[in-house]
């Protein structure tokens, strides 16, 4: 059995040369932000949407712009606004005088990558037809359903501050994004690069380096990685920790309203999986959890009104299950 | 043309229309005046006359009335004041309104000038109400007169009386008590140190409130926090981890093949004594925390790789289903237990014997 995991290891080792390629192309563009830029690459490689949360002027949008440069692919990016209707999104049927038949025109959410720019500045049913496409990975516009494009994802974005007139994302809704990140600041010596770099007065363009059909590939392999039972009951016990707290040996019952749902278990492992690819490894130790899970339950802990009370986020809950749970 | 039947109803209703429009106004003074007989008696007027004359001619009549002479609180009463002048001279009215206390003006009709040959005549009403009783007088009133040569004249009328009575009928005033014996509202002392003392007893429990959520918070937030390690655990923690070690070689794991199973003991039995024994709580880390957190422990620089590879290489026996060899786990069993006694806690006393 340990051949076959050695077997994957040393297609791993073929096949992820793309990842340093990919990454040095991108590191042409953006400075730092490293931590987004690699759990892009896991969302892609996981096949999970992304929803990244950070004050405006972090690099959000020029990250994923670039990313689907560099992956030379369809990419569409739809500035979220509160007029946006579902029909700019998906598509609608267009009435043609010359024929007198209805016509489909698709929406821009027909790409391979799509940026949802300030998802929370669109009004829920806007939101809505985004996550159920997301989720389906299907379209219906009039009585035709159209599938959608493989590779298939979406990279929102929205802004925490400034929350007047922004439609928060319902948690339902929220769940269905494989990960959130929340990103930070550059450093002091990130700063002076990125100085540097946008003083010459010359944007840099990151090139097409990758194919879709190279991510696929990778995706095929990522599946094939080795999760070990006692790895898989860690992510239980993670999971669970979320929902029964107390049976865990942690006294956050009043802390938590509602604990992670089956999808964070199926995301965890999944997620897991392409760190794994990322770290050229063909197994899943209990560190590829760990790097992951954060991203993936952060959005999926809700916590009660006494823990807001106290100062307390979902992150924090969510950062003292992972110190209190016994790694195997 | 023959007339229509229709026609001439139509003509009748506009004419009774337009009679009912024009006598509006009269049906107006007319209960103004009907007002004014309120108390039943009949209507009388009392009236002044005076005139101004100018270089022995007569410039200024002015004839001043009201009516009815008896009313009671309430009902209007009408002052007329009917001006006959030259007719090219000018004339100013006295200022009634506000003047004539205590009646108070509802009203005030002003007819159109009615010019004659030589002079002119003017006519204002005015409705008035008074809510005292008694004799009343309306105070004279002037009027100002300039003739066309610039000459002037001021004709002051009488005062007028006119007698309200209360709607309360005199037999029953003696037995109701005067609505102005009625004593006013008291005015309450404000006393402000009870809503000081109230306030300051409000802010201090708001205070309180405040600082236990913190407190309870801060204390939650400790309670969160991983309990210090007992003295006595770190005392002891070599004791546990031998038994265990001794527990596991008995156990046969490595003959029977269990080798993933022998690991995850075995690297169990590491951490705990990590965690006992130097208060890193390698239990709850991957490897790789660990490896970040061990410069910190009190470890000799040889042990922290030594357990590193040790850690490294279980987790590839654990996770990858490595299947290593059995000389090597147990030459693993015995690298764990010499590094458990090559740094288990000792007294100093302990220390020095041995040295």
């Amino acid at each position: 059995m340990y051949a076959d995991i050695k077997a994957i290891g040393e297609r791993i080792e073929l096949e992820s040369g793309f990842v340093s390629t990919l990454l040095s192309e991108i590191d042409k563009v953006i400075v730092g932000q490293s931590y987004m830029v690699e759990r892009l690459l896991i969302g892609l490689l996981a096949d999970g949407h992304v929803l990244i949360e950070g004050v405006p002027g972090l690099a959000k949008t020029l990250a994923v712009r670039t990313l689907s440069r560099a992956i030379d692919t369809d990419f569409q990016r739809i500035q979220f606004t509160p007029d946006l209707l579902p029909a700019d999104l998906i598509g609608t049927l267009v009435y043609s005088a010359e024929s007198g038949e209805f016509t489909t025109k698709k929406g821009p959410i027909f790409s391979n990558l799509i940026l949802a720019d300030e998802i929370n500045r669109a009004p829920a049913k806007v939101q809505s037809a985004l996550l159920e496409a997301m989720q389906e990975r299907q379209v219906t516009i009039g009585s035709e359903t159209f599938p959608l494009d493989d590779p298939f994802l979406v990279l929102a974005t929205q802004n925490p501050i400034e929350q007047e007139g922004t439609y928060p994302l319902p948690e339902a809704q929220v769940d269905r994004f494989m990960l959130k990140l929340r990103v930070g600041y550059p450093s002091r010596d990130e700063e002076l690069e990125i100085m540097e770099r946008m003083s010459t007065g010359k944007e840099p363009v990151a090139s097409p380096v990758v194919s879709p059909e190279t991510i696929l590939k990778a995706r095929e392999l990522v599946r094939e990685i080795y999760v070990d039972d006692k790895i898989k009951q860690y992510i239980l016990d993670i999971v669970f920790a979320t929902r029964e707290p107390s049976a865990h040996g942690l006294d956050m019952d009043d802390l938590i309203a509602y604990g992670a749902s089956p999808r964070a278990s199926i995301h965890l492992i999944a997620a897991a999986r392409a760190h794994a690819f990322l770290q050229r490894r063909a197994y899943v130790t209990p560190e590829d959890i760990k790097a992951v899970a954060m991203d993936v339950l952060r959005h999926r802990v809700i916590i009660t009104y006494e823990a807001e009370a106290e100062e307390l986020t979902s992150e924090d809950i969510v950062q003292r299950i992972l110190d209190n749970i016994e790694v195997p | 043309m023959p007339v229509k039947p229709e026609h001439i109803i139509a003509k009748v209703i506009a004419v009774a229309v337009l009679v009912l429009a024009v006598s509006a106004p009269l049906i107006t003074l007319d209960e103004a005046l009907a007002d004014g007989s309120g108390s039943g008696d009949a209507v009388l007027t009392v009236e002044s006359l005076v005139h101004a004359t100018v270089a022995g001619d007569t410039v200024l009549e002015v004839r001043a009335s009201v009516s009815p002479t008896l009313a009671t609180v309430g009902d209007r009463l009408i002052l007329t004041l009917t001006v006959l002048r030259g007719f090219d001279g000018a004339l100013a009215f006295p200022r009634v309104v506000g003047e004539v206390a205590p009646f108070e003006v509802l009203d005030v009709i002003i007819h159109a000038t009615d010019e004659h040959v030589g002079s002119a005549s003017e006519r204002r009403q005015y409705v008035l109400t008074a809510f005292e009783t008694g004799d009343l007088s309306i105070p004279s009133l002037a009027f100002h007169y300039v003739s066309p040569e610039g000459d002037t004249a001021v004709v002051h009328t009488d005062a007028l009386v006119v007698t309200i009575e209360s709607v309360i009928p005199p037999e029953e005033q003696e037995l109701r008590p005067s609505p102005r014996d009625i004593k006013p509202p008291l005015e309450l002392r404000r006393r402000v140190w009870p809503a000081i003392v109230i306030a300051a007893l409000i802010a201090a429990a708001l205070a309180g409130l405040f600082y236990l959520r913190r407190w309870l918070g801060s204390r939650r937030r400790e309670d969160l926090e991983p309990e210090a390690e007992p003295e006595t655990r770190r005392e002891a923690a070599h004791i546990a981890a031998l038994s265990r070690l001794r527990e596991l070689e008995r156990g046969g794991l490595v003959g029977q093949g269990e080798l993933p199973r022998f690991y995850l003991i075995l690297t169990d039995v590491l951490r705990r004594y990590m965690l006992d024994r130097f208060s890193v709580d390698a239990v709850d880390m991957t490897t790789k925390e660990l490896a970040s957190v061990m410069h910190g422990a009190d470890l000799a620089p040889g042990d922290e790789a030594w357990t590193l590879d040790l850690l490294a290489y279980a987790d590839l026996s654990k996770f990858a289903r490595h299947v290593p060899s059995s000389e090597r786990a147990h030459g693993d069993l015995v690298a764990v237990r010499a590094f458990v006694e090559r740094t288990r806690f000792r007294e100093l006393s302990e220390s020095k014997g041995e040295e």
